[in-house]
């Protein structure tokens, strides 16, 4: 098992360095470059060429690539071009909002969409079924966008349930530990600051978590009708266990594996930023940090912040892959 | 002697795409205690669905016991609530299955799904609880049994994980155990180890057993009496010495014919011709009709009873004439 895990985090390499290479080509065959959205469009063209050369993007691209190779080695992700901040500082204040945005949608989504489930799988053909699966297709479906606009403006403008916006209302402030603002409210021992956090977080999360509940729900209930057929359901009630342990314990083990699988990779594409949400709820996250970074063309921002979500996305898949080995003892790796 | 289970006119149909399909039809048999009886007859004959039935544990949907009685230790199981079911499940009634490979859960340790009928059963502490399975385990013969307590069914062969079905099956010394070809997944030498087990422990356990298998060889082997079935109906019902002596029901007939014999030095085998009719559409009279070759003009019309000749219950017409001339006079 240490042995694979080793061997995994060496595979890591190689990935690293074809996702950056990939987003660095990506990026710099974009027409436009930062210079002209720092000058403006009328800069002379002296000025423009001074500070291109300042930015070493007169380079060749091999050679800015090797750069950033060499400075990423160093641990240095390079300062923005925009803000003049370092990439790393500037993502330790939006990632934590992303993370703990997604923790909570991919919270609501995996407990929501496996009770659906389930629940459909038991009943199947049943109302509860064809309705859960109903709303499960429009859920995958349902433009993010507007369904974050709906939210508001049900629950903040006509029911005044739920902030609208933003993380915390401006009244409080808490010091910073780890920018995850349930876990900062609750070490300062502010209460009233966590219960606001918590609300903040809710229609964001709700909004988010809408596509993975979908496809969560919808993965479960498959998973567990291939599972109710199989014969150990059958030994497991012969054996006169009540329904509820069948289902939770026999076939719910057994049919969470291929859920797993979904999970990781929804959480994945979540914390790579939910640029729409972000953006509906004004939610400081690197959704929105990546989407204001490409537009200006500022490429340490990109580079930098893509390379790191790389990063955290595969390590996801393995933590996922060793979970495997938790659930279905059948599953050993070399 | 006394009846441990009495099973009474059962009749279990399926119901999909409009249809419906009579896969068990009137099944009579009864059982005695400490007796092993064996339910033969073709793949698809209504063997497992029978057995499911008593366990009360017919998917449904698609599946409904429509009518019948199936009186276990004197009391009717069909008309218990499902709570009181689960009582008898596992614990006076017990099941083990076709293919070991797949009726043990691949994701919970042997001792667990041991461990869990003393759980639902039993107010046991644990430590007693993993004593008694352990003490199981090496009934079964299972070697090293503490350790492979801790074992994943993957980690077992076959044959080793029907025996563990057995140990769970007999966890609690149940009256009832019905076997659903539960060797018919294995070799041959494994076959015949597991038939010994079973032999051997309902011996020492006095418990009566539902032998069901589409091998008259093992029916031979290990059963007192014999009920063949077709076609989701019973056809011959009668101890294991007359039957292979001296079958009477043409399908009985048959399907002796078509096992190879020892003691015979029989030539060529003889398999029934045709197959088994579309239960959704059963002929109107005897359901062996378009396969028998001692058919009368009234098989095709009328149904034969299940009836009963002193030394069997048979249901076919050849016999129902016998039985109508004993009666008039
Ligand atoms: N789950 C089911 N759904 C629909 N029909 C079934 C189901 N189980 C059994 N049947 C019907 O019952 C018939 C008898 O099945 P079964 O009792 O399993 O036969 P046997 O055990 O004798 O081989 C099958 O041929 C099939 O038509
Ligand atoms: S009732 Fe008629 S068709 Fe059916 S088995 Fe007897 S003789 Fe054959
Ligand atoms: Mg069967």
């Amino acid at each position: 098992m240490v042995n694979y895990i080793v061997r995994r985090l060496l595979q890591l390499i190689p990935v690293l360095f074809g996702i950056t290479f990939l987003t660095f080509m990506l990026i710099h065959f974009i027409p436009g470059d930062p210079v002209t959205v720092i000058l403006g469009e009328h800069a002379s063209p002296e000025r423009a060429a001074e500070l291109r050369e300042q930015l070493g993007l007169n380079d060749p691209l091999y050679k800015q690539y090797l750069k950033f190779l060499n400075n990423l080695l160093h641990g240095d992700l390079g300062r923005s071009i925009i803000t003049h901040e370092k990439v790393l500082k500037e993502l330790a204040t939006f990632f934590p909002a992303t993370v703990e945005l997604t923790l909570a949608a991919m919270f609501i989504a995996t407990v929501v969409g496996i009770a659906a489930g389930v629940v459909a799988a038991v009943k199947q053909y049943s109302w509860f079924d064809n309705l859960s699966m109903l709303g499960a297709l429009t859920g995958v479906s349902m433009p993010i966008f507007w369904l974050g606009l709906m939210l508001i403006y049900l629950f903040a403008q006509v029911l005044g349930w739920l902030p609208p916006s933003a993380r915390l209302s401006i009244e409080y402030s808490v010091p910073t530990v780890t920018n995850l603002y349930l876990i900062d409210t609750l070490l300062a021992g502010n209460w009233a600051a966590f219960k606001d956090a918590l609300a903040h977080l809710i229609l964001p999360a709700l909004a988010l978590g809408t596509i993975p509940m979908s496809i969560i729900a919808r993965m479960t209930r498959s998973s567990m009708l291939e599972v109710l057929r199989q014969d150990y359901i059958r030994t497991a009630r012969a054996k006169g266990l009540g329904e509820a342990m069948v289902i939770l314990k026999h076939a719910l083990k057994n049919a969470f594996l291929p859920v797993l699988t979904v999970i990781g990779l929804q959480f994945g594409y979540l914390l790579g930023g939910a640029v729409m949400t972000e953006t509906v709820f004004s939610w400081p996250g690197v959704g929105r940090y990546i989407y204001q970074a490409i537009m200006a063309r500022d490429f340490p921002v990109v580079q930098g912040s893509i390379t790191i979500i790389a990063l955290i996305f595969v390590l996801i898949n393995l933590i996922v892959d060793i979970l495997y080995t938790v659930i279905d003892p059948r599953i050993r790796y070399q | 002697m006394e009846k441990i289970l009495e099973v009474k006119d059962l009749k279990t149909y399926f119901y999909s795409s409009g249809k419906e399909i009579r896969a068990v039809d009137g099944v009579t048999f009864s059982l005695n205690r400490g007796e092993i009886l064996g339910i033969v007859g073709e793949s698809g004959s209504g063997k497992s669905v029978t057995s499911l039935s008593i366990m009360r544990l017919v998917p449904s949907p698609p599946g409904k016991i429509v009518g019948g009685e199936i009186i276990f230790a004197g009391e009717d199981l069909l008309k218990l609530s499902e709570k009181e079911m689960r009582k008898i499940r596992g614990e006076k009634i017990s099941m083990i299955f076709q293919d070991p490979m797949t009726s043990l859960n691949p994701v919970f340790t042997i001792e667990e799904q041991l461990l869990e009928v003393f759980r639902v059963h039993k107010k046991l502490s644990k430590k007693d609880a993993r004593e008694k399975a352990i003490e199981l385990l090496k009934k079964v013969g299972i070697p090293e049994a503490e350790k492979r307590l801790k074992s994943y069914p993957h980690q077992f062969s076959g044959g080793m994980r029907q025996r563990v079905m057995i140990a769970m099956a007999l966890a609690l010394n149940p009256a009832l155990l019905i076997a659903d070809e539960p060797t018919t997944a294995l070799d041959v030498t494994i076959q015949a180890q597991i038939l010994a087990l079973m032999k051997e422990l309902q011996k020492e356990y006095g418990t009566s057993i539902i032998m069901i298998t589409h091998d008259l060889g093992v029916v031979a082997e290990m059963c007192h009496r014999v009920l063949v079935m077709y076609a989701g109906r019973p056809v011959e019902f009668a101890d294991v010495k007359t039957l292979f002596a001296n079958p009477k029901h043409p399908y009985t007939i048959g399907l002796l014919n078509s096992i190879p014999r020892l003691n015979e030095q029989k030539k060529r085998l003889t398999p029934i011709e045709g197959s088994p009719p579309d239960l959704g559409n059963l002929p109107r009279g005897c359901a062996f009709y378009p396969r028998c070759s001692f058919k009368q003009e009234v098989c095709s019309e009328v149904k034969p009873d299940f009836r009963e000749l002193p030394d069997r219950k048979i249901a076919c017409h050849l016999y129902q004439g016998v039985l109508d001339d004993a009666a008039a006079s």
